[in-house]
């Protein structure tokens, strides 16, 4: 097997929460390692740190010890070096959430939800200037998840699934080095997640996305090239699919 | 970040309260403006008002010794810088009699000199004038009115109009025990005294007071020659002008000790009111020195040492003036208020923002938003509220400065009702000024306001952390 670029690294990961004098150990020492295009999946049961460990991925919160790296095209970039404003610059362009709320903005329409992230990381002379190709870009991501020609509908309107559907094109829209997924159908009926789940399947071919989700699902989870099995904080199986 | 316009839009355009806000600081604006316009003129007005016919500066004796020496002190006074032109004057209440009792302030001047340091020839009517404002208990005389010449003016006093209103009203005749050989002196009366019929034109009038250097009660008749309008109700109803020298001679002022009559004192022009205290301290120190050099090596001509006081009409009418800038301070702060409410509806609306859209600021968050954007997003959407209300409150408000009295004739023309009668001020217009001063102050308070009102929902949408943002239910 030939070595692939990494994009992600996370060495002797510990989150503690201390809550009223009680400490809560969540993360114990994770170690992870993902490679360019892959699709990981991260299992466990409830309440056993997963969504805490895509956190602090992305960067939206931060490790009691441990470090992450991140493989830039240019340079590996270490998570506590960063200032604010950098893990804000770093998150808006390396990686991609989806949330298993969906979690769009009910005051904009599909189109521009998926446009959002790109409005976030450009200055609005940077965004008009770029507006066509960016346009593009939305309406491709809209395609490859099947909406097209509901652009101008209002998220509320949409479905579950498709709602999900928006969340990850929005989630693509800046092409992140890396999606970062909570459930992507865990609220969804089985028939639309499967749906989701081929997308998923698709977008790591298409595209090359790497994806790191975090699944209930063991259909999702066997679609996965990659399953980490969290237990008391820690991974401890790594399964090749 | 593009985000901030497009999503400032979003939330603001869709939404009805937003509005509300901006409606409620355009109002605030829009009535501080008003408010303080129309009490700045107002103040500007009752400044002349309170002013009157007060000389920029006023030389007095003291209450009981008065001032003698006329001739010395006018050639003192003129001698320093700025004094444009002086005047002597005497005060005094007197009592007339007509057809009943009543009392005046009787002012001894000299016409010719008067008019140059007041502006009593703007006051003094002409006949067909008194006829007009006779005929109009309202009316007062128009701003670009012609000023009278100082010699016609004088023609008032003169023993010429003297006989011709002695015949005028029927007296001169033997019976009258009047003779047009020698007349009485003329008196100008205040125009609201013929208003209220109190005097008339070419009435002979007994005047009767006390000399202040005889101590004894004195009586002469006067004959009323002419009127004046100063666009002060009090004067214009109290005040009577007779020439100097006659009111020496009733009020007996003649002083044997120092062989001169006395003044109350002496009306100063200066070129600039600006230099008035810098100009009365002049004055006040080249009296007295002249006084003390006459002390110590008498010449020919001596002042004598009484005290004096000099004053300039701010001084001399310092609390009404402070009066009417309070008045001005406490209405403005009230209206600030109106502001302070709306600027707390500003508040509100981005507190209530932030809670509404906590899912939004988490999904900002964690696609790259920094704290400071999403500080910046809403103290956007408060300033935007808070600027745009500022415009629209001025826009109004100073079209409604410019045509305050357009606005005040409709609603009288609609209602029947005069919100500002002309009668109580002794205006016919709605005096409105708006000095940029005044719109500083309505400006930077309503910024601020609106700045805080925004700032702190800010900084409370940004304080919160993302994850706990994105599990808000
Ligand atoms: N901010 C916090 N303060 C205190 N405890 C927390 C905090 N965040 C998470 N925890 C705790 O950490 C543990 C792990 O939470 P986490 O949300 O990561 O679980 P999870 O594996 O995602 O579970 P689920 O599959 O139900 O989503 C839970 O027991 C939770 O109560
Ligand atoms: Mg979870």
């Amino acid at each position: 097997m030939n070595e692939k670029p990494t994009v992600i690294e996370a060495t002797g990961l510990h989150r503690h929460f201390s809550s009223q004098g009680v400490e809560l150990k969540v993360l114990r020492g994770i170690d992870l390692h993902v490679e360019k295009g892959e699709m990981v999946a991260v299992l466990g049961l409830s309440g056993v740190g997963k969504s805490t460990l895509l956190n602090l991925l992305g960067l939206l919160d931060t490790p009691s010890a441990g470090k992450i790296f991140y493989h830039t095209e240019d340079r590996v970039i270490e998570a506590s070096t960063l200032t604010e404003n950098e893990r804000a610059a770093l998150r808006s362009r390396f990686i991609g959430f989806v949330f298993q709320f969906f979690h769009l903005l009910p005051d904009l329409d599909l189109l521009e939800n998926v446009l959002l992230p790109a409005m976030v990381s450009r200055s609005s002379s940077d965004f008009r200037r770029e507006r066509r190709q960016l346009e593009a870009r939305a309406r491709e991501l809209i395609e490859h998840v099947g909406l097209t020609g509901r652009e101008k509908q209002a998220p509320n309107t949409l479905s579950g699934g498709e709602r999900q559907r928006v969340a990850i094109a929005r989630g693509l829209m800046n092409d992140p080095a890396l999606l970062l997924c909570d459930e992507p159908s865990g609220n969804l009926d089985s028939v639309t997640s499967e749906k989701i789940h081929r997308l998923f399947k698709t977008l790591s071919k298409t595209l090359g996305t790497t994806i790191l989700t975090v699944t209930h699902d063991p259909y999702l989870a066997a679609r996965a090239d990659r399953r980490l099995t969290m237990v008391d904080g820690r991974f401890v199986k790594d399964q090749e699919n | 970040m593009r985000y901030h316009p497009f999503l400032t839009r979003r939330y603001l355009l869709r939404r009805v309260i937003p509005y509300a806000a901006v409606l409620g600081v355009a109002f605030g604006v829009f009535a501080l403006i008003s408010v303080l316009a129309v009490m700045g003129g107002f103040k500007d007005e009752m400044r002349e008002r309170i002013r009157g016919s007060l000389s920029h500066i006023t030389v007095v004796g003291g209450p009981q010794q008065g001032m003698v020496g006329e001739d010395l002190l006018l050639d003192e006074i003129g001698a320093v810088d700025h004094v444009e032109a002086s005047a002597p004057f005497i005060e005094s209440l007197a009592i007339y009699k007509s057809q009943g009792l009543d009392y005046c302030q009787l002012r001894g001047i000299v016409p010719e000199l008067e008019c140059e340091v007041g502006e009593f020839q703007r006051y003094v009517l002409r006949d067909s004038e008194i006829r007009n404002l006779r005929a109009n208990s309202f009316a007062s005389l128009p701003d670009d009115r012609e000023p009278m010449l100082s010699s016609e003016v004088s023609e008032f006093f003169s023993i010429h109009r003297r006989r011709q209103m002695l015949r005028r009203l029927g007296n001169g005749t033997d019976e009258s025990g009047f003779s047009g050989e020698s007349p009485p002196q003329a008196l100008i009366v205040g125009i609201e005294a013929l208003r209220h019929y109190r005097l008339q034109l070419g009435e002979v009038v007994q005047l009767s007071s006390y000399s202040p250097v005889t101590l004894e009660p004195v009586v002469q008749n006067f004959i009323v020659t002419g009127a004046f309008q100063s666009g002060t109700y009090e004067q214009d109803l109290r005040w009577i002008y007779a020439d100097i020298r006659a009111v020496q001679e009733f009020l007996d002022l003649w002083e044997d000790e120092t062989g001169d009559s006395r003044i109350s004192g002496i009306a100063v022009k200066i070129d600039d009111y600006r230099n008035a205290s810098g100009v009365s301290d002049l004055i006040d120190k080249r009296i007295r020195k002249r006084i003390a050099d006459d002390r110590d090596n008498p010449g020919a001509e001596i002042l004598p040492d009484r005290p004096i006081l000099v004053m300039t009409w701010e001084q001399q009418r310092s609390t009404l003036l402070q009066a009417v800038d309070i008045e001005k301070r406490i209405v403005a702060t009230m209206m600030m208020l109106v502001i302070a409410f709306a600027s707390g509806m500003i508040f509100l609306i981005l507190t209530l923002m932030g809670i509404e859209k906590t899912r939004d600021i988490g999904v900002l968050r964690s696609l790259g938003a920094t704290r400071n954007g999403v500080i910046r997003l809403f103290l956007g959407q408060g300033l935007l509220l808070c600027v745009s209300g500022v415009l629209l409150g001025s826009t109004l408000g100073w079209l409604l400065v410019e045509n305050i009295n357009a606005v005040h004739d409709g609603i009288y023309d609609l209602t029947g009702r005069r919100l500002f009668p002309p009668d109580v001020y002794y205006l016919s217009k709605i005096p409105a000024v708006l000095s940029w001063q005044d719109y500083l102050l309505v400006l930077v308070p309503t910024l601020s306001f609106g700045f805080l009102g925004s700032i702190i929902p800010a900084m409370w949408a940004a304080k919160r952390d993302p994850i706990e943002a994105l599990h808000h239910e």
